[in-house]
């Protein structure tokens, strides 16, 4: 497991804490992408199904490429041993992005004023993700309730989109 | 409380404003020309090329004349509509285009001469054989005319952006906006109802009309509170669309007029699109037309009824329609009369009759006004029959004309209908609806039933004193005295029309360009239908074989700031920054922005200039050890088990053998045959590769990867994943890196022997995995180190403090550059997509197997004997070379030969030296010829060197 050397790149950030709206860092121990071969993603999916215990989230990302995430456990070598790479390869991003976890009833405020997505849910279902950018920041955006998201953007930019953050609030 | 003002609006706060210079007070929020109108004021500005006083002609976005420049503390806004802008305590306007002031105008001369003036005017006299004429006197013409002028200082308010998504979007809420609304809300679908005024309702507000029994202002506030109460339904005033796009793509405009925020810009993103956008009243074309006084019907009604102003006080109207009673009727009610009707019809309506008694109105059937008498305010007017009448104030109205400005813009092409005089919306190209006015029904009725019916409910309203629809088709006055105008904005006058199809401009494309009309900011709101008109008669052809033009967004002017959508200053682009950014700025480097990233410079030293640190710096690697963040470099892993076919298509040498744990060089061409990229990659399992690519094309080289699987092998079991984030770098380099790297990491045995050069090996800083390879950029003994990217602080921190014994020194680009110029390594000013192996010196990477680009890399234009090839320069002791410089010779100074990619000081050569692409080149070594940069008026001598300047066996990395 890693250790005390690990420092976010928004370490020295303030977040905010309203009524209708809660920023903060959400803290990631696992962003691990699966590139499925063709034809192998639904074994995947079948694989992930039968090991899950809660421990991580699954996100579809795009055709034939998931994403496993985790907030408490570093799940590299796990899935590795899970996912072999006859049905795919995965690749180790957990240091790779930085994520903001979003909650209350303004998050779909803020977020609207960086994304042309419709917030509705049948258009954007709870537990389902979105590949976009905000402020010319690659985004994935995953949902997790009405009111909450998760926006996971890359490392080096995650400075940068705290700031946009803070200035839409 | 004025003479003018009829009663102060409930609950309105009194604040005091100026207009030029003079102090007035009005009421918070009410519109600039509201309060200036109850002040007595009607002189706004000087028309755009005449320099005619000009005044209130109405009392919306259409106003073509009172335009005003408002002054604030840290800047100005010019051409801002007196009619919209909302007046607040301490607001300072100004009128514009006038000098010394708006009375005593010197620019007025120009109207002396306005018979000059004519359409064309100015291409006609300044424009020769040669454009120097034009040149001289455009900066005189555009002094002497124009609108306002703009502002040098930075906008300081705040903008944001926003997007809405919603499933009706409602554009308009006047009668039939409301009822469409009221039946959309009722769906339980989103539903969302834009108006750009502040209050919702326009004809509704102030009339004396009633809709099922209630007066519409009582009605009104009734179906607003209903539709407040769904949670569903978003009303929003001061909202103006003004652009619509494809996908039912709509931009808007929210005024929001707070200090936090000025305006938010909205992209609505809507499923069904209801346009009720109403319409503009007309003017009527007639001598002295544009003077201070004259003003559409419906404005003196907007002012009377809903402001409680009255603009004056010895009031004439003149018309060709029945309208023009509603609002004389609506006026008398609230309190301003009107004494006169010149109304050219040859009889009234029953409906107009009963207004005229009901009034006691004197009525002038079948006469037209001719002309106004008064220059900055009108004093009478003149009927066509002689008689003069003295009025303060001449109401207009010559119909209405429907505002399908959103649907033009959407390329529906209206359709004119002779009863209605009128150019009504054609067939849609998206999901939309038009509904009320814009579409053509002008009764209060009719446009409450069609906005219900948009959403299919077949509803009927009872609705009393409904004017009818009656309208006599007279577009012009002939003219006797005074200059008659269409567009007053830009002073285009009935007679331009005429010369303009006198000179064969008759088509309405050539006519707008010719004469510029419907070409100002008001995108000819007012004037478009009146000069389709006359052009029509001036052809003696109907209006619709005339035609009509195509709106184009904005609807109204849109402020640069609020298309912005507070993109700009650190917002304007993301940066990102590595692990290590914050020692880096702890430690004094000046940084610089490379592409998103910024990277340190130079670490300055007390009293240091950039050269004098990066020779510093550089002579420490030469010497000692140095080291770098190369965070940055592009990082992309290449996995699967075609992986190392994959990379021996992509890149120009073999690849396929390279064994685990080992680095190799690569260069990957374009199709074309030109070199895109260089770098590392590294095998680190026997299915994963991790390639490495230059800073500033990693986003490139992802996409042409991907590309390339996609599309041209799609059968290859390969992925490519960007992990550029994911890694922090540090290259460590110098005689004393290894010792330095060996002091830090555990597991790794850093002999030569047990770790090669171009071997790559894992182990551990502390608790830290590293990645290291023995790889050189700098020409020295060097490694570069990887750490996943929360680590990179720490093993930067370690091996800074494990340097310290040998006097490491950290580094920046700058002399990264200078290390690699030393070493004639390549890099971005060189890999500038015009340069070939060849050219490059890198023909040793030209393999025999088949890669990408290699067809095209060996056409004829790439094989040429005179192709431009990397060589060295060096200069005279003490003189820079100049990136960029030309390189010409001796003998022919005025035909360049090459140019100068990169220039350096270099600390071991202690001389400038540079790098450069010249014809030939490699066959020109031991030449002098010379660095010229025409711009600088600058040439020196240089001597034509091999490009590996420094340790060119590279024994030193080799150690």
């Amino acid at each position: 497991m890693y250790n005390e050397y690990a420092l976010s790149p928004l370490t020295s950030a303030s977040f905010i804490q309203t009524d209708q709206l809660c920023v903060k860092e959400w803290e990631l121990a696992s962003f691990i992408q699966i590139d499925c071969w063709s034809g192998c993603e639904d074994q995947v999916i079948a694989l992930l199904t039968q090991h899950q215990d809660k421990r991580f989230l699954v996100l579809h990302t795009a055709p034939d490429r998931l994403v496993v995430v985790s907030t408490n456990h570093d799940l590299f070598e796990e899935l590795s041993a899970l996912i072999t790479q006859d049905v795919g390869m995965l690749t180790q991003l957990s240091q790779a992005r930085t994520a903001f976890h979003l909650s209350g009833h303004q998050a779909q405020t803020i977020l609207q004023k960086g994304v042309a997505i419709d917030f509705a849910e049948p258009v954007f279902p709870i537990h389902s993700c979105k590949q976009t950018s905000i402020s010319d920041i690659g985004v994935t955006l995953h949902r997790l309730d009405e009111n909450t998201f998760i926006c996971y953007v890359f490392r080096s930019f995650a400075p940068s989109f705290h700031h946009w953050l803070t200035r839409a609030i | 409380m004025t003479r003018f003002r009829i009663q102060s609006p409930k609950g309105a706060k009194q604040i005091h404003f100026t207009f030029n210079g003079k102090s007035y007070q009005g009421f918070e929020g009410e519109p600039l020309a509201a309060a200036l109108l109850a002040n007595g004021v009607h002189l706004i500005g000087r028309s755009f090329k005449f320099h005619r006083p000009r005044g209130i002609y109405s009392a919306g976005s259409a106003e073509p004349n009172a335009l005003v420049t408002v002054l604030h503390p840290d800047g100005r806004e010019p051409n801002t509509l007196a009619t919209t802008l909302e007046i607040y305590e301490g607001l300072e306007a100004v009128s514009q285009n006038c000098w010394p002031s708006v009375e005593t105008d010197f620019g007025a001369v120009n109207s002396l001469l306005s018979p000059l003036f004519v359409a064309g005017f100015y291409y006609k006299t300044f424009m020769g054989k040669s454009n120097k004429h034009w040149m001289f006197f455009e900066k005189y013409i555009r002094k002497a005319a124009g609108m306002g002028e703009a502002s040098v200082e930075a906008d300081k308010s705040v903008y944001e952006k926003t997007n809405t998504f919603c499933d009706y979007l409602i554009v308009g809420a006047g009668p039939a906006g409301i009822s469409a609304a009221l039946e959309a809300a009722q769906t339980g679908k989103r539903v969302v109802l834009a108006d750009e005024q502040d209050a919702l309702g326009a004809s509704l507000i102030g009339t004396n009309q009633t809709i099922d029994g209630l007066l519409a202002g009582a009605w009104l506030a009734q179906q607003l509170a209903t539709l407040k109460t769904y949670p569903n339904v978003t009303l929003l005033p001061r909202t103006t669309i003004y652009g619509y796009y494809d996908d039912n793509t709509l931009g808007a405009v929210e005024r929001v007029n707070t200090k936090a925020l000025r305006e938010r810009h909205i992209i609505f993103h809507a499923d069904k699109v209801i346009l009720a956008t109403g319409a503009i009243e007309r003017p009527i074309v007639f001598g002295n037309n544009d003077r201070p006084g004259v003003m559409l019907a419906s404005g003196f009604g907007t002012y009377v009824k809903r402001h409680h102003v009255r603009p004056g006080t010895n009031v004439i109207a003149f018309t060709n329609n029945d309208s023009i009673y509603q609002q004389i009727d609506d006026a008398y009610e609230a309190g301003a009369t009107v004494h006169t009707v010149v109304d050219m019809r040859e009889s009234l309506s029953d409906y107009a009759q009963e207004i005229v008694t009901k009034t006691g109105i004197n009525v002038q059937l079948g006469k037209a006004v001719s002309h106004v008498l008064g220059s900055k305010k009108i004093r009478a007017v003149q009927l066509d029959d002689g008689t003069k009448l003295s009025c303060d104030l001449l109401i207009v109205s010559g119909g209405w004309t429907p505002t399908i400005n959103l649907q033009s813009q959407q390329g529906d092409k209206p359709i004119y209908d002779d009863s209605l005089c009128a150019f009504l919306p054609g067939l849609p190209h998206q999901d939309y609806l038009s509904v009320g006015a814009c579409n053509g029904q002008f009764g209060l009725a009719d446009c409450l039933k069609s906005g219900a019916r948009a959403l299919g409910q077949d509803r009927t309203y009872t609705v009393e004193r409904d004017a009818p629809w009656d309208i006599l088709p007279v577009w012009e006055v002939p003219v006797t005295k005074g200059i008659s105008f269409v567009d007053f904005q830009h002073d285009v006058k009935a007679s331009d029309i005429s010369l303009a199809k006198r000179e064969g401009f008759i088509s309405v494309e050539h006519l707008k360009r010719y004469t510029t009309l419907g070409m100002a900011n008001d995108q000819g709101k007012t004037s478009n239908l009146n000069a389709l008109a006359l052009m029509a008669k001036e052809r003696q052809k109907p209006i619709t074989e005339v035609g009509t033009t195509r709106f184009r967004p904005p609807y109204t002017p849109v402020a640069i700031g609020t298309l912005s959508g507070g993109k700009y200053g650190d917002h304007f682009r993301p940066t990102r920054y590595t692990s290590m950014h914050e020692w880096h700025i702890n430690h004094g480097a000046e940084m610089i922005n490379t592409g998103a990233w910024v990277r340190p410079r130079v670490y300055k030293q007390p009293g240091e200039t950039v050269t004098d640190a990066y020779i510093r710096e550089a002579a420490s690697v030469r010497n000692s050890v140095g080291m770098v963040d190369v965070t940055t470099l592009g990082k992309i892993e290449v996995v699967g088990p075609d992986a190392p076919e994959f990379l021996n298509r992509v890149y120009t040498n073999a690849w396929l053998k390279l064994p685990v744990g080992k680095a190799r060089y690569g260069v990957m061409l374009r199709d074309d045959g030109l070199v895109f990229d260089d770098g590392t990659t590294w095998r680190l399992e026997e299915n994963r590769f991790l390639m490495t690519t230059t800073t500033a094309n990693a986003a490139n080289v992802l996409t042409h990867l991907e590309y390339l699987l996609d599309v041209v092998w799609p059968g290859l079991k390969v992925k490519v994943i960007s992990v550029t984030d994911q890694w922090a770098g540090v290259a460590v380099a110098g005689p004393n890196s290894r010792a330095t790297i060996a002091k830090t990491v555990s597991g790794v045995d850093m002999s030569h022997e047990a770790f090669p050069f171009m071997a790559v090996m894992d182990g551990f800083m502390d608790t830290i995995p590293v990645k290291i390879a023995r790889l050189s950029f700098s020409g020295e003994l060097a490694y570069e180190v990887w750490c996943p990217s929360h680590y990179g602080l720490a093993m930067w921190e370690k091996l800074f403090d494990a340097g310290k014994e040998f006097n490491l020194t950290p580094y920046g680009t700058e002399a990264l550059g200078t290390l690699r110029i030393e070493k004639g390594h390549v890099s971005g000013p060189e890999l500038d997509g015009r340069t070939s192996l060849d050219d490059l010196g890198l023909s040793w990477a030209f393999g025999k197997k088949d890669f990408v680009g290699k067809p095209l890399s060996q056409r004829e234009g790439l094989m040429a004997s005179d192709r431009a090839k990397l060589v060295g320069l060096m200069s005279k002791p003490g003189q820079a070379i100049r990136p960029g410089s030309q390189i010409v010779t001796q003998d022919n100074q005025t035909r360049s030969i090459g140019h100068v990619t990169s220039t350096t000081y270099s600390p071991a050569l202690q001389n400038y030296i540079a790098l450069a692409l010249i014809q030939n080149g490699r066959d020109k070594i031991g030449d002098t010829v010379i660095a010229t940069y025409p711009l600088k008026n600058e040439q020196q001598d240089v001597e034509i060197v091999h490009p590996h300047f420094f340790d060119p066996d590279g024994s030193r990395m080799h150690v």
